[in-house]
């Protein structure tokens, strides 16, 4: 069976990933270290917390480097959940700059606000797909909200752009590249929008790996 | 735009789910994770999980009840009672809760939120105001440690103020004499809190009906209205409330095959029945399955 890995740098509640993978019928684990993403058939990074703690943590483990390795080499599926969609950026300019993952191009800012709108982004916002995403929407609802919960978003990205939202302006709410995907919603807090998603990919990452 | 929330409230007691009434009478209802997981299916748009007994007990939170709600949980989980250090907070957030509640623990040390605050960030912690009108004037005033404060109104609002100079991410206002009630929110005092705040507010006590959602939900700032003893006992209960709140206008989101936003709701938040007419043209009407 596909082995999922969640990796756990430290960063945030893993275990609501766990058991929304864990409520479609994945086989996941919570992987901490090199070895663990080694052996991985598919690789999710999730995350809720600053960005250059979450770099330090990833770099002091060396899960930055195999990540890196086993995503652009070997191809292996990879979900960015928030904080994890950031952190395959290349640069980020919270708390100054720091330099990401840089599996694709693309920085992270500040959410541009109109003045009177708090940061962070908190809550259920609607999220606009693009017509490329049909193979991950499957049956959503066309006003599908999903739980968001961050003050940066990645911008100037190479990679698709399959939705976005709005937050004072339009944000990037969801990327593909290849093998790699991202979303800036927590997809296991956003119920069954969200485990659609979820869905969406482990199909599209199985699918990936059978051809 | 961001949408306001309502969010399905689990008052648990010695772990067991319970109806509570002024928080002095309590009806139980059973397992906490089993409502957990009915206000989940029923499009709950988080879970606030209270455990009145903790703090009155003198004990931690029970990791393990969180960990059981969580699992049922695919929507944020807020969970308050009995935490008083950084160090329970950050278990309970790894058991499973999104956000944190403190409510006597910030009575007894205020700055434990703004620790809070530098470890989990703004958007985890949520500070709980127990507010009563019990008193010989009929102003609000508040409850610390189950004891009326014989503070008046300001100090409600300073409180709340307090709190969020101090980096609560929201204000989680709770009407004690208005608990079971049903008699609706006590508007005047989030009022009063909403003028001297930026965070989002939660309303908590009295909401029976729809009608009190709304009412909440026009207030600004206040961006969730919680609801907890209505919830049980009612097949689809928060589905049917939601439509209703949103025919009557309310920013809500709406995401379920179960739809009852065309279905008429009487006064008393119950469904009333088709006419004949309207149910024969339904029986040939495809619906299709909610599989995911």
């Amino acid at each position: 069976m596909t082995q999922v890995a969640i990796i756990d740098y430290g960063m945030g509640n893993i275990n609501s990933v766990a058991h929304a993978l864990d409520y479609l019928g994945a086989d996941c684990r919570r992987i901490v270290d090199v070895r663990g993403v080694e052996r991985a058939d598919i690789l999710v990074l999730p995350g809720v917390g600053a960005f250059p703690h979450a770099m330090e943590r990833l770099r002091t483990s060396g899960l930055d480097l195999a990540i890196r390795r086993r995503v652009l080499q070997d191809r292996v599926p990879l979900l960015g959940i928030c904080l994890g969609m950031q952190l395959i950026a290349e640069t980020s300019d919270e708390y100054g700059p720091c330099q990401g993952l840089g599996i694709v191009k693309g920085h992270v800012r500040r959410l541009r606000v109109s003045s009177g709108m708090c940061l962070p982004h908190v809550g259920w916002n609607v999220v606009r797909w693009s017509a490329e995403s049909c193979d991950w929407r499957g049956n959503l609802l066309p006003e599908a909200h999903f739980y968001f919960d961050h003050s940066y978003v990645i911008e100037d990205t190479d990679a698709e752009i399959l939705a976005t939202a709005d937050y004072g302006a339009t944000f990037i709410a969801a990327i593909s590249k290849g093998n790699v995907a991202a979303v800036q919603f927590h997809p296991e807090k956003s119920q069954n929008a969200g485990l659609r998603i979820l869905r969406g990919f482990l199909n599209a990452a199985k699918g990936r790996q059978s051809c | 735009m961001l949408k306001k929330r309502l969010v399905a409230c689990i008052l648990v007691r010695d772990g067991i789910a319970v109806q509570s009434f002024g928080f002095k009478r309590f009806l139980p209802v059973g397992k906490p994770e089993i409502a957990a997981e009915y206000f989940n299916r029923w499009s709950a748009d988080e879970i606030l999980l209270l455990d009145i007994s903790a703090t009155k007990r003198g004990r931690p939170p029970d990791y393990d009840l969180i960990a059981s709600v969580a699992r049922h949980c695919f929507v944020p989980l807020t969970y308050g009672g009995g935490i008083r250090t950084v160090e329970e907070a950050v278990r309970v957030v790894q058991g499973g809760a999104d956000k944190v509640a403190i409510n006597a623990a910030f009575a007894a040390d205020p700055t434990l939120t703004s620790r809070l605050a530098e470890r989990l960030g703004s958007q985890c912690v949520v500070v709980g105001l127990d507010v009563t009108r019990t008193g010989e004037d009929g102003d609000a005033e508040l409850v610390v440690n189950n004891l009326s404060g014989h503070r008046r109104n300001p100090t409600v609002c300073e409180a709340a103020f307090n709190a969020e100079c101090l980096g609560a991410g929201e204000i989680l206002v709770n009407s004690v004499d208005r608990d079971g009630a049903g008699s609706g929110y006590d508007l005047g005092i989030l009022r009063d809190i909403s003028q001297h705040l930026t965070s989002p507010i939660i309303a908590l006590g009295g909401a029976r009906h729809a009608n009190h959602v709304l009412e909440a939900l026009a207030i600004p700032r206040v961006m969730a209205a919680a609801i907890g003893n209505a919830l049980h006992h009612v097949e689809q209960s928060l589905l049917i409330l939601r439509a209703a709140a949103i025919q009557g206008g309310a920013k809500l989101r709406h995401e379920s095959y179960a739809d009852y936003r065309c279905h008429p709701v009487g006064s008393d938040g119950r469904l009333r029945k088709y006419d004949e007419k309207e149910l024969s043209e339904l029986r040939f009407v495809h619906h299709p399955v909610d599989s995911i």
